[in-house]
């Protein structure tokens, strides 16, 4: 390294020791002793405990009752004295899954400073006992339904002092086959930061 | 201290400064946060049933049915069939001016067959699937609906009456063939079929074709399902 580099990395370093602000090194790095710490993003929880639209008969077949259109079948007599005739079952298939959508889950606060180039919040589910991918009956902790969790494409947007502000949701997907027990299941969504 | 000891130094700590932005910020700015989440699964009971039944009667099914305690057969090549009804046991002739005379007694109901109480039993014509409610059963049930007279072509006055519906399911619960049949709320996944059963009377179906409530074909209600329990 020759002396002139030296000198410029001293003069950049000096810098550090400022009492002053926020100032920022020419390579974007926010000093020491600002007021606020370089590089933290701050994430903050929109709701604490989201209502979900409890998952009805309409969720899993559109309707209570459903009617299929007339059939027909050729009797045969499989006893003296008696007709029978035998259909293929009206039970439509079910959809595969129930879906919940939780908008604004979160909010990310990323100082105009961080240089972080792929920043992110990742969102799980954990049962109340802790199973990862599950939610728990409530009462009943030995019955649990898988739930798969889907983020919803973050919104981002710019405040006034440049502070970048993510804001994102979620969606619960629930098998359908897994809904053998009705009632209220609870758990709880881990958001965690990661990338930066 | 020489100076350029003094220099590296510093520059030491520059360096730090500069890997302590790099990747020392992702350990101190890492963040959990947890969302409480709470799910309802409302009782579901889900009733399938065909809106219209169509049953083809055909002449082999019916050549069986109205044999009775005979043994049906097919004439080859035709609709027709034979009924045989074993031997008529010893008779005794009776002799006159005009020969022998011998009376099987057949009757009008050969076989023992009764055309006013056919039974008809409709195989998987509901299902229902059913989660949770006030208990965990489900309850099936029938009754007549408000038509329960099919007509020739929906208007001619030769007739089939529809009586007694029943409801049974597979395998067999308690209650089979009752008005009501009761089985344990089956889940989502697979739903418990259910069939339909009646009584035919079809004394005064004399002619061969479609018998239906109306000359439309849809609209009536001849049996009525009604789930409970859920």
């Amino acid at each position: 390294m020759s002396m002139s580099a030296l000198w410029t990395v001293i003069a950049a370093a000096g810098l550090a020791g400022s009492p002053a602000g926020l100032r920022t090194l020419p390579m974007g790095i926010p000093s020491a002793h600002a007021p606020l710490q370089w590089g933290a993003a701050v994430l903050e929880t929109l709701q604490s405990s989201p209502r979900l639209e409890a998952i009805r008969a309409e969720d899993v077949a559109g309707a209570n009752t459903v009617a299929v259109p007339g059939v027909h079948a050729i009797a045969v007599a499989p006893a003296r004295g008696k007709l029978e005739a035998t259909y293929t079952t009206p039970a439509q298939a079910l959809t595969p899954f129930v879906r919940r959508e939780i908008e604004h889950v979160w909010r990310l606060s990323v100082p105009a400073t961080a240089t972080g180039a792929a920043m992110h919040v990742t969102a799980t589910v954990e049962s109340l006992r802790g199973e990862p991918g599950k939610l728990t009956l409530l009462g009943h902790d030995e019955v649990s339904i898988p739930v798969l969790v889907l983020e919803n494409a973050p919104t981002l947007r710019t405040d006034g002092t440049g502070t970048r502000v993510i804001e994102g949701g979620v969606v619960l997907q629930i098998p359908n086959g897994a809904l053998t027990h009705a009632g209220q299941y609870g758990g709880r969504i881990i958001l965690r930061t990661e990338g930066y | 201290m020489s100076m350029f000891t003094k220099f590296r130094m510093r520059l030491g700590a520059s360096l730090l400064l500069v890997f302590g932005a790099l990747f020392g910020s992702s350990t101190v700015s890492a963040q959990n946060a947890v969302v409480d989440l709470n799910v309802t699964l409302s009782p579901i009971t889900i009733l399938y049933y065909f809106s219209t039944v169509n049953v083809t009667v055909p002449s082999s099914a019916m050549a069986g049915m109205l044999c009775g305690s005979g043994t049906p057969g097919a004439i080859y090549s035709t609709s027709a069939a034979n009924c045989d009804l074993g031997a008529s046991g010893t008779l005794t002739a009776a002799g006159g001016a005009g020969g022998l005379s011998a009376n099987g007694s057949i009757g009008t109901s050969p076989g023992g067959f009764n055309a006013s109480a056919v039974p008809l039993s409709l195989q998987n014509v509901w299902a229902v699937r059913a989660v949770g409610g006030t208990s965990a059963n489900t309850t099936v049930s029938i009754s007549l609906g408000t038509s329960s007279t099919l007509s020739l072509n929906g208007t001619g006055p030769q007739t089939i009456v529809l009586s007694a519906p029943l409801v049974s399911t597979t395998p067999n619960v308690s209650g089979n063939n009752t008005t009501a049949v009761t089985f344990a709320d089956p889940g989502l996944v697979n739903a418990q079929q259910g069939n339909v059963a009646l009584t035919l009377n079809l004394s005064n179906a004399t002619t061969s074709g479609l018998y239906e409530t109306n000359a439309t074909g849809t609209g009536a209600s001849n049996y009525i399902l009604t789930i409970s329990g859920t």
